[in-house]
């Protein structure tokens, strides 16, 4: 009964709102704060304790520490690396762990790997018999960590659950906050080879003398991040998102056959005992020359020995401090050379490791390339602090680690190579050189963020490649960007969208926030500011772990100028720019009043006698005799008996003469707000560019316009001319308007001809 | 305005291969000529990926965009194109003409045109070319058709696209 009374009443409840609202009136409705220039406060995260509103580390701000020590084996034979390795896990955290997260990357190459079912596959227009075997006959690769163990410093095993890429390691006791723990894993896998197998790291085989070049990474199980943004990141490795890892220091022996050569992060311990004396000496002498690289491994002896295969071993001693990752290279391929770079007032090698393969190309150009990268980025952000940068030439590579890096460009087997594979390989060099940079020690979180790394250093690696050749075809500037950013909204994503998911990643997250960090230097802060800002950020979080607000408001922060409209048009969403011209009016001046002058007298009793008038040429008020008044000044008695009653002959010729009048409507078809760059050629030639900030649209986000006054007419207006605003559409940019042929026709014309 | 013939020329260069891993992508612009009944073509892609596909389709060093560049290149390139770009128009497999080619920097533009096209109720497109070579090859197809602007993305397990007006 009760039931049903309370039935009774909501109905009736209902009826009476339903009927209130019949008789209320639909403009009542109001909306939230929709402008495109109102403050992040929902999309950023709030400041706290671990990080500040001004965006540096704040004061509770810690990050975990994990140490490695290893013992690694290469076996060059069957292509297996073997390792143990000790870590000591420092929770800096408030916070008590019950268990830790190791990362297992190797297992994306194990046969049961769910990598390929979220892949696609499909036929071939054809196969010859190689691929056909390859295809469809071949076994799967038996890759992935085979962990033989996990143990605690005692020796007693730990219990531990392997998900995919991610090994939870459950722990006896809590970890407490600010203590150490000590654990041990031993492990070994198949090498794959990362030519056919498309890798960051493997081996290249070389059929002509039967050697294998190896480019080993995330090849030792490695903490996950734990902090105070993500808690653990232990989001699996599919393969787009990269890599975030803790800093730490690293003590690591690698047994190599006695003929390689290796090159990898950190100090080689006993280098001299590892190179032969003539060796030893020649790398003393690159120490000093800081002019040219010093060959120290030379091509004769990489082709000596690559006709052997030494069955003795050699172990390198390795030493790294505050490095977040470690990798290396060995083979007995390699040619390897160096020369001194100075960093403020330290000395870093700079150095490269390649197989007579990449000459005469990579002994020409990598080492130089690498200088010229470690002082551009040195000067942009901070001194590069650690002892050497390495270069490794591999097939088809571009992929970095601290102090190392892969490259491809090869030159074809003749040893000449085209134009495009030369500046593919400085462009590649620069580009992870500069990695060490981002994110190697401005560590950012790969795994969520392609663009925080890829997107600063794409940015970054232009003023390097500048600094280098000032033509270079650098890929990041705004117009290279337009094709992608006017296309099809459902094949694009914001860039602030996680790293596995976006459509057109290297667009997403390398050219699009490459240019827009362009267009914030040349065109909306300027060099001054932007370069102290973007230095800021980098001296700020270097050594740390930053995330995307703490990169938007340290540059705000140390510029004084609100990017609020910039960040998120550029990183929050899918818009485009489209400025355009929509119409440019002529006004002459005149004593006869205009229409609205007339209503406005007659509302507020104005006498018009003492006014002169803007007639829009192109309005029916206009009359061919009121062109007759060329100068206003001078014509109009009003006018010039005001002047001549208040200002000296002298000051009367200092003063602006504006003759000519026009209103230039812009239009916006584009979503984003960007600032209006006009270039106004006046008749006698000469040019006025004129900027107003992308504040202007505040008000009206479709239109908006200007009143520009000269004494010269002008003959042409242009937009954008230089063009910085990555405007997708030129066409609307001309007045008078301008019409192009297209690419395809111009092409046709030719071949028909 | 040589502003704009810059743009145009630039306007297709993907931004791709940025280091870290390459970028498998061509580009390929259609527009549809309704006064010329006429759809044109451009198609970009690194000429680099079309030297390595083309030799591993023909057996022979082609030296692209160098003066040594193999007699037959175009006969064999149209060929190709030919069994890897296949375009529909309400239902029907329609001829394509290949123009030719030019190289800018690292990139080749082909154009194709496709003529007789009195009107589009539906087009498909099948774009599989580099896909043979490339595992990850990634065709990005935009259309401007009677001023309708659409983009496919076509990959190996999804190689055509289907657009209806």
């Amino acid at each position: 009964m009760k039931k049903l009374t309370f039935l009774t009443m909501s109905v009736l409840l209902f009826l009476t709102t339903a009927l209130l609202a019949q008789e209320q009136k639909p403009e009542k409705k109001g909306h939230y704060n929709t402008s495109k220039f109102r403050q992040l406060y929902e999309e950023l995260p709030t400041p706290n304790m671990f990080r500040t509103a001004s965006g540096a580390p704040g004061p509770a701000y810690y990050q975990q520490q994990a140490d490695y020590k290893m013992d690694i084996v290469l076996d060059d034979k069957n292509q297996k690396l073997f390792g143990e390795e000790t870590v000591t896990y420092t929770n800096n955290s408030p916070d008590e762990l019950t268990y830790l997260w190791v990362q297992l990357d190797q297992n994306k190459r194990a046969s049961n790997s769910k990598t390929p079912d979220i892949e696609s596959g499909n036929t071939s227009f054809g196969y010859d018999a190689k691929k056909y075997v390859a295809n469809f006959m071949g076994k799967p690769f038996q890759g992935g960590f085979n962990i033989d163990y996990v143990k605690d410093s005692n020796g007693k095993d730990l219990k531990y659950t392997i998900n995919q890429t991610m090994m939870r390691i459950d722990l006896p006791l809590p970890m407490q906050a600010k203590s150490t723990y000590t654990f041990k894993i031993k492990w070994w896998y198949n090498i794959n080879n990362h030519v056919t197998d498309r890798a960051r790291s493997g081996y290249e085989h070389f059929d002509a003398d039967g050697n294998n070049a190896y480019i080993i990474a995330q090849f030792y199980p490695r903490m996950a991040v734990y902090n105070d943004v993500e808690g653990w990141q232990n989001m699996q490795f599919w393969g787009s998102g990269e890599f975030t890892l803790e800093f730490g220091n690293y003590e690591v022996n690698i047994t190599t056959p006695a003929d390689h050569i290796l090159e990898g992060t950190g100090f080689i311990l006993n280098q001299a005992d590892m190179l032969t004396n003539k060796q030893w000496k020649r790398y003393q002498e690159a120490l000093k020359s800081y002019d040219k690289p010093v060959v120290i491994v030379t091509q004769e002896e990489a082709e000596k020995a690559e006709k052997g295969f030494s069955n003795k071993t050699k172990t390198w001693k390795m030493k790294a401090e505050n490095v977040r990752d470690f990798a290396f290279a060995s083979s007995r391929k390699y040619l390897y050379d160096a020369m001194a770079v100075k960093i403020g007032n330290r000395t870093v090698m700079a150095e490269s490791l390649y197989p007579k393969e990449g000459n005469p190309l990579w002994g020409d150009y990598s080492t130089k390339v690498v200088a010229n990268t470690l002082e551009t980025y040195s000067a942009h952000l901070f001194d590069y602090p650690y002892h050497k940068a390495i270069s490794v030439h591999a097939l088809q590579q571009g992929m970095e680690y601290p102090m190392i890096c892969w490259n491809g460009g090869r030159p074809k087997p003749d040893g000449t190579y085209t134009e495009r594979v030369k500046n593919g390989m400085i462009g590649v060099i620069t580009h992870e050189v500069g990695h060490n940079w981002f994110p190697m020690i401005i560590n950012s979180d790969e795994r969520q963020w392609t663009w925080m790394d890829e997107g600063l250093n794409s940015f970054t690696e232009m003023l390097a490649e500048e600094r280098f050749d000032k033509d270079f075809p650098s890929r990041g500037f705004p117009k290279n960007i337009t094709a992608y950013m006017n296309g099809d909204q459902s094949k694009i994503s914001p860039t602030m969208s996680n790293s596995e998911n976006v459509f057109q990643f290297g667009n997403n997250a390398y050219a699009k926030p490459a240019a827009s960090l362009y267009i914030l230097r040349e065109l909306i802060l300027g060099h001054d500011l932007f370069d102290k800002a973007f230095k800021t950020y980098a001296e700020r979080w270097k050594f740390k772990h930053p995330s995307p607000a703490d990169f938007f408001r340290t540059m705000e922060d140390a510029s004084a100028t609100d990017l609020d409209w910039f960040w998120r048009g550029w990183y929050y969403t899918t818009d485009f720019n489209d400025i355009g011209i929509k119409s440019v009016s002529k006004y002459v001046v005149s004593t006869t009043p205009t229409k609205q002058a007339k209503m406005v007298a007659e509302r507020y009793g104005l006498d018009l006698a003492n006014y002169v008038f803007l007639v829009d040429t192109d309005s029916d008020e206009y009359k061919p005799e009121m062109d007759k008044i060329k100068e206003p000044t001078k014509d109009l008695k009003i006018l010039d008996d005001y002047l001549t009653q208040n200002f000296t002959k002298e000051e009367r010729a200092t003063l602006k003469n504006s003759k000519y009048f026009y209103k230039v409507t812009f239009n916006k078809p584009g979503g984003l707000v960007m600032p209006i760059v006009a270039r106004i050629t006046y008749e006698d030639g000469s040019v006025d560019d004129k900027y107003y900030p992308a504040l202007i649209w505040r008000f009206n986000d479709d239109e908006v316009s200007k009143l520009i006054t000269s004494d010269k007419a002008i003959k042409s207006i242009e937009l954008d001319p230089n063009l910085l605003t990555a405007d997708v559409n030129l066409e609307n940019n001309s007045w008078p308007m301008k019409k192009e042929e297209s690419k395809f026709d111009k092409f046709k014309k030719k071949v028909e001809n | 305005m040589t502003l704009l013939k810059k743009l145009l020329l630039l306007i297709l260069i993907p931004l791709m291969a940025f280091g870290l891993h390459k970028y498998y992508i061509s580009l390929t612009q259609i527009d549809y000529k309704a006064q010329e009944k006429s759809l044109q073509i451009s198609m970009r892609l690194f000429t680099d990926d079309v030297e390595k596909t083309l030799t591993s389709n023909f057996k022979k060093d082609f030296k692209l965009d160098t003066p040594d560049e193999l007699a037959n290149t175009n006969k064999l390139l149209e060929f190709y194109i030919n069994s890897h770009f296949k375009v529909h128009v309400n239902g029907k497999l329609l001829a394509i003409k290949f123009l030719g080619k030019e190289y800018d920097q690292d990139l080749v533009y082909f154009y194709i045109e496709i003529k007789d096209v009195a009107s589009i109720k539906s087009i498909e497109i099948e774009n599989t070319i580099l896909m043979d070579e490339f595992e990850e090859q990634q065709n990005i197809i935009k259309l401007n058709i009677d001023k309708i602007l659409k983009t496919m993305i076509l990959v190996r397990d999804n190689d055509k696209d289907l657009l209806n007006f």
